[in-house]
């Protein structure tokens, strides 16, 4: 494999935008692709990442995208992995470069869902689940997750409190990011005075419904060097998934995808868990932020909402978690947030990340996870010396 | 419904136990449209008495007094959607 760059990202502000998703997919690209400093006519193709589309009575997501770019004859493919779609695009985006059947690829992602009631948008969120064992009995989004916060409750002694502080965390970072769909500091009283939405889980532990666009351009060496960005290099690529109905899969306190994911990336990369100086982590829900700082090898089995307790994932702690707000309160455009999560390590690893950026930041992790785990993409970023 | 994660291709049918234990649950407050007249109601994850785990609802459950895990549950077979257990305490 040949070493890849990622060498332009785009993000768009996330939250209730009044634009369509197409929209939010081109204007992310564009950005990238002005960032890297790029004819669009160098995109050899694009995994477009998206996976309400239908929500929208749009499908051809990928086509669309590549005709707004004025390179209609290159191939695009949607992909779907519900919450991973945005690292799988990447992923597969990486592929291209990295197998050298490509040298400069796209991977976009958007989600347009503010069109959309709570009611309406709770059963297009649960469809990401398995219908038959999951929504079809009722669970919810936040229903599989709160499922698997009361078992870490029970097994671990996780508390409620201990949540809150990680919804109180992510929300102080993202009031320093000028993207972020809920860019205001929250206390850990208002997350505990929220209504549950499943319990133990409530209002605050829970990630924004968003619209929301984000991209990166990758390309490979010759490429990224003739065009000075060969600055963020992809050290590390996982990819991996797990039984998709909790029932089955009869584990809940951990999920295996992102341990697998992760053991892949960390060994591609020849890194250890120490080499990350931030981590980009799949919050949907606070109980997930633990999940993954436990899966990831961050910090032992039932000792991730400890950490939290105690700072260590502030943005100015040992290992700083979420700097751009996560999904909990940047938000989570679903078909965005994975490729969200690499314009974030990149500025960061650049130090481009203005009021947030994290002192001496060389190496960035991003943990995209699909549904409860059924799939998982785990990315090294790396500052090039 | 014929369920298989193993990538078996000998597969048979077998009735389960109809009692188990409940190993976690939640309370949907926020439901899809469909679930909206259920409510209140848990999502659990239940253990059978074979082992065998599944997922099912359980009707009237509004707070997490109503359920304790490790509680006893029963298959009901009245419901015409999913799968429907009732606590055995209350049966």
């Amino acid at each position: 494999m040949r070493k890849v760059f990622v060498v332009g990202v785009g993000n768009t502000t996330y939250g209730k935008l009044p634009f369509a998703g197409r929209e939010l997919a081109a204007e992310a690209s564009r950005e990238a692709i002005h960032d890297a400093g790029l004819d669009a006519a160098r995109i050899e193709g694009a995994f477009v990442a998206n996976a309400f589309g239908l929500a929208e009575r749009q499908g051809l997501a990928g086509p669309l995208l590549m005709s707004a770019l004025g390179i209609p004859d290159r191939p695009a493919t949607t992909v779907e992995a519900a919450c991973a779609s945005g690292g799988a695009a990447f992923r597969e985006a990486w592929l291209n470069v990295a197998s050298g059947a490509a040298d400069v690829f796209l991977a976009a992602g958007f989600e347009k869902v503010s069109h959309l009631d709570t009611t309406t948008a709770t059963g297009y969120f649960s469809y990401g689940s398995d219908g038959w064992a999951e929504s079809g009995n009722g669970a919810t989004f936040p229903g599989l997750y709160a499922t698997m916060a009361r078992a870490h409750m029970q097994r671990y002694g996780t508390t409620e409190e201990q949540l809150a502080r990680i919804a109180v965390k992510n929300h102080a970072n993202a009031a320093r990011n000028p993207k972020a769909h809920l860019p205001k500091t929250i206390t850990v009283e208002d997350v505990m005075r929220s209504p549950y939405v499943a319990h133990p889980l409530k209002l605050y532990d829970a990630c924004p419904f968003s619209d929301g666009g984000a991209a990166a351009v990758l390309a490979s060496e010759e490429v990224a060097r003739s065009l000075g960005k060969a600055d963020v290099e992809v050290l590390g690529v996982g990819r991996a998934g797990s039984i998709a109905s909790l029932a089955d899969r009869g584990e809940l306190t951990s999920i295996p995808a992102s341990k697998l994911a992760a053991k892949q990336a960390f060994a591609q990369a020849r890194l250890t868990r120490e080499d990350i100086d931030l981590a980009e982590v799949h919050d949907c829900f606070t109980i997930a932020e633990v999940l993954a700082t436990e899966d990831l090898g961050f910090f032992a089995p039932g000792e991730g909402a400890k950490a939290a307790e105690q700072g260590r994932t502030m943005r100015d702690g040992e290992l700083p978690i979420n700097v751009s707000g996560g999904l909990k309160a940047k938000g989570h455009p679903v078909g965005a947030t994975g490729l969200g999560q690499i314009a974030e390590l990149v500025l960061q690893l650049r130090g481009q990340a203005g009021a947030r950026q994290v002192r001496d930041a060389d190496v960035g992790l991003a943990h995209n996870v699909g549904a409860t785990g059924g799939s998982c993409a785990v990315h090294i970023l790396g500052r090039a010396r | 419904m014929i369920r298989c994660t193993c990538g078996g291709e000998r597969i048979a049918l077998r009735e389960l136990p109809p009692e188990g234990v409940v190993e976690s649950y939640t309370i949907p407050r926020v439901s899809a449209a469909e679930w909206i007249r259920h409510v209140p109601y848990a999502w659990a994850v239940v253990k059978l008495a074979d082992g065998t785990r599944v997922s099912g609802w359980i009707g009237g459950i509004a707070a997490p007094g109503d359920l304790r895990l490790g509680e006893r549950v029963r298959f009901d077979p009245g419901s015409e959607l999913g799968l429907k257990f009732a606590r055995v305490a209350a049966l």
